[in-house]
């Protein structure tokens, strides 16, 4: 007789139970109010600034998305510890499967800093014209920006279940947001002043693309970016890092 | 049987941690899973609780693969870990309660457990301020939720004073007749183990020397335990003792002698020695060799 699968098999009690006491207790009470701040300060500079021009819209909706990456990223990071000093031994010797903890810190992470960063884009939106939700230039990019902070939180998953370690988890996630970028624009920009024949900042913003999918479509090519790439890129490469991860959890990972 | 481990191998990296190791445990057994630092000990237990992945080799725990029935396997099963590392920021109260509800159990059982492992007033206390007789008895608590079938004890009187290893291991033995569980405990330190297992699994370098019931092993490897017995009248109660089947050999000193006796007869040479202590002939006895470590000694070295 076949077996029904992990997902089929999942609890959400058990899932719901364990997400309740990470974010309690592991992730921290700080890191939850450091996200609904920011959701509170984006969803007033959105409100105060954002709805008179597009691209200062884009520009509030880009750097809000990289904090909301970053908190989503520590928080999720602590899995790291979690695995390697031995807790999750503790968890996962009653009656918590490994993909129903897998779920928990995914619940407990970035589902909850999606949400708020979504609640916190869309609260004052609807509030002040709800007509602008209809407008593709308005729910791409944060679409887009969701898209990139589902992108750098599956790599903070990711890293966490390679490495069992919070630290290496942090360093690459930093890696992805921060300093593998600015090390690219820093390049880039040498080049550029050097090299005049070849349209070397067109390249770098494709380049930054791969570590921002939102860059794909803004702020750099407002008009000309691919949205489509964009969301599929960063969508698609989260979707592929959280199932990598989650198999080398389930089938490769010792507790 | 409750758990079975056929032929299984474990390599971490380059280091074979499991050798193709076989065995059986029965239902409603005390079994000490023996052999020293690095035998391989936790890396099976932990493979029976589902937290690590054979290599090769197929294991079963009360009929179930613990890999692909997680839920099954610990809903009957309870464990310690060897080094426990607990959230130290959370109350005991909150980490038993968060446990209970993982095994679908009302607060209540948090309390029962609690009060079963003697820390029914450290329920609010931090975690971090529990010095490690009370974590280790944390430790039990938590293993204890849900009254499981089996109970896997990985090294539970370590790094305790020798006070808290006797109060420890008679709590393991009177938990055991409470709950009638199957209890595996593995230690490295062998006389405190042969008080309360019935049963053993000798584990050396990856491989299992020998397994079965301790009466049965004592018997096949001949192991003996020396009782010091100090007397007033060292050669009649020596002519005395020797007239007895399980003794072995006794030795004639100056106040005391030195008694050898089958490893299975040893309490009932005590019982004896009591009695003699009622009558005047014997001033007082001790063990002086536990026969558990003769008993793996003899095992690795027919192995």
């Amino acid at each position: 007789m076949r077996r029904p699968s992990a997902l089929r098999r999942l609890s959400l009690h058990r899932v719901m139970t364990h997400a309740d006491y990470v974010s309690t207790h592991v992730v921290g009470r700080s890191l939850l109010v450091s996200i609904a701040a920011i959701a509170v300060i984006h969803a007033f500079g959105i409100v105060t600034m954002g709805v008179s021009s597009t691209s200062a819209l884009a520009s509030m909706l880009l750097a809000a998305g990289m904090l909301y990456a970053i908190l989503a990223g520590l928080a999720v990071a602590s899995m790291g510890d979690d695995l390697g000093q031995g807790y999750a031994s503790l968890y996962l010797a009653h009656p918590l499967s490994r993909a129903e903890y897998f779920a928990a810190w995914m619940t407990a992470g970035p589902l909850v800093v999606l949400v708020a960063y979504l609640l916190s884009v869309a609260a004052p939106l609807i509030a002040l014209n709800p007509s602008s939700m209809l407008d593709a230039s308005v729910y791409l990019p944060v679409l887009c920006i969701a898209g990139q902070i589902s992108f750098h939180t599956s790599v903070a998953v990711f890293s966490s279940i390679l490495f069992k370690d919070k630290s290496k988890a942090i360093l690459a996630l930093l890696t992805v947001i921060i300093i593998a970028p600015t090390l690219v624009v820093f390049v880039g920009g040498l080049l550029a002043s050097a090299i005049h024949t070849v349209d070397i900042m067109s390249l770098v913003a494709k380049i930054v693309g791969v570590f921002h999918p939102a860059v794909f479509y803004m702020p750099f090519t407002p008009r000309g970016g691919s949205a489509s790439l964009s969301l599929a890129y960063g969508f698609g490469a989260s979707l592929i890092l959280y199932y990598l991860g989650y198999r080398f959890f389930k089938y490769r990972t010792d507790i | 049987m409750s758990i079975v481990f056929d032929n299984v191998v474990k390599i971490y990296g380059s280091v074979e941690a499991l050798r193709g190791v076989s065995f059986r445990v029965g239902e409603g057994s005390m079994t000490g899973l023996l052999g020293p630092n690095g035998a391989g000990k936790t890396t099976t237990l932990k493979i029976t609780v589902g937290l690590v992945r054979p290599t090769r080799g197929r294991v079963l725990v009360a009929g179930m693969d613990p890999l692909l029935e997680e839920h099954g396997v610990k809903s009957i099963l309870g464990y310690l870990p060897e080094r426990p590392v607990y959230p130290g920021f959370v109350s005991v109260r909150t980490l038993l309660r968060y446990l209970a509800k993982l095994r679908g159990l009302s607060s209540r059982y948090a309390e029962r457990v609690a009060r079963l492992a003697g820390l029914s007033k450290y329920m609010d206390s931090k975690i971090n301020a529990l010095s490690r007789g009370y974590l280790q008895r944390l430790g039990l608590a938590q293993a204890l939720l849900g009254e499981p079938e089996i109970l896997l004890l990985d090294e539970p009187t370590a790094n305790l004073d020798p006070a808290a290893r006797v109060e420890i291991l008679g709590l393991i033995a009177r938990l055991k007749e409470d709950l009638g569980a199957t209890v595996v405990i593995s230690s490295h330190i062998l006389p405190e183990l042969q008080q309360v297992v019935d049963h053993v699994i000798l584990i050396s370098k990856g491989r299992v020397v020998d397994y079965g019931p301790l009466e049965e092993l004592a018997r096949r490897y001949g192991v003996t335990v020396v009782f010091r017995v100090d007397t007033p009248a060292p050669r009649s109660l020596a002519r005395r003792l020797i007239d007895l089947d399980s003794v072995k050999g006794v030795l004639i000193h100056d106040g005391w002698l030195e008694v050898h006796v089958e490893a299975l007869a040893s309490g009932e040479l005590g019982g004896i020695l009591e009695d003699l202590r009622g009558s005047g002939m014997v001033r007082g006895f001790k063990v002086k060799t536990g026969y558990l470590g003769e008993l793996y000694e003899k095992a690795i070295s027919s192995a």
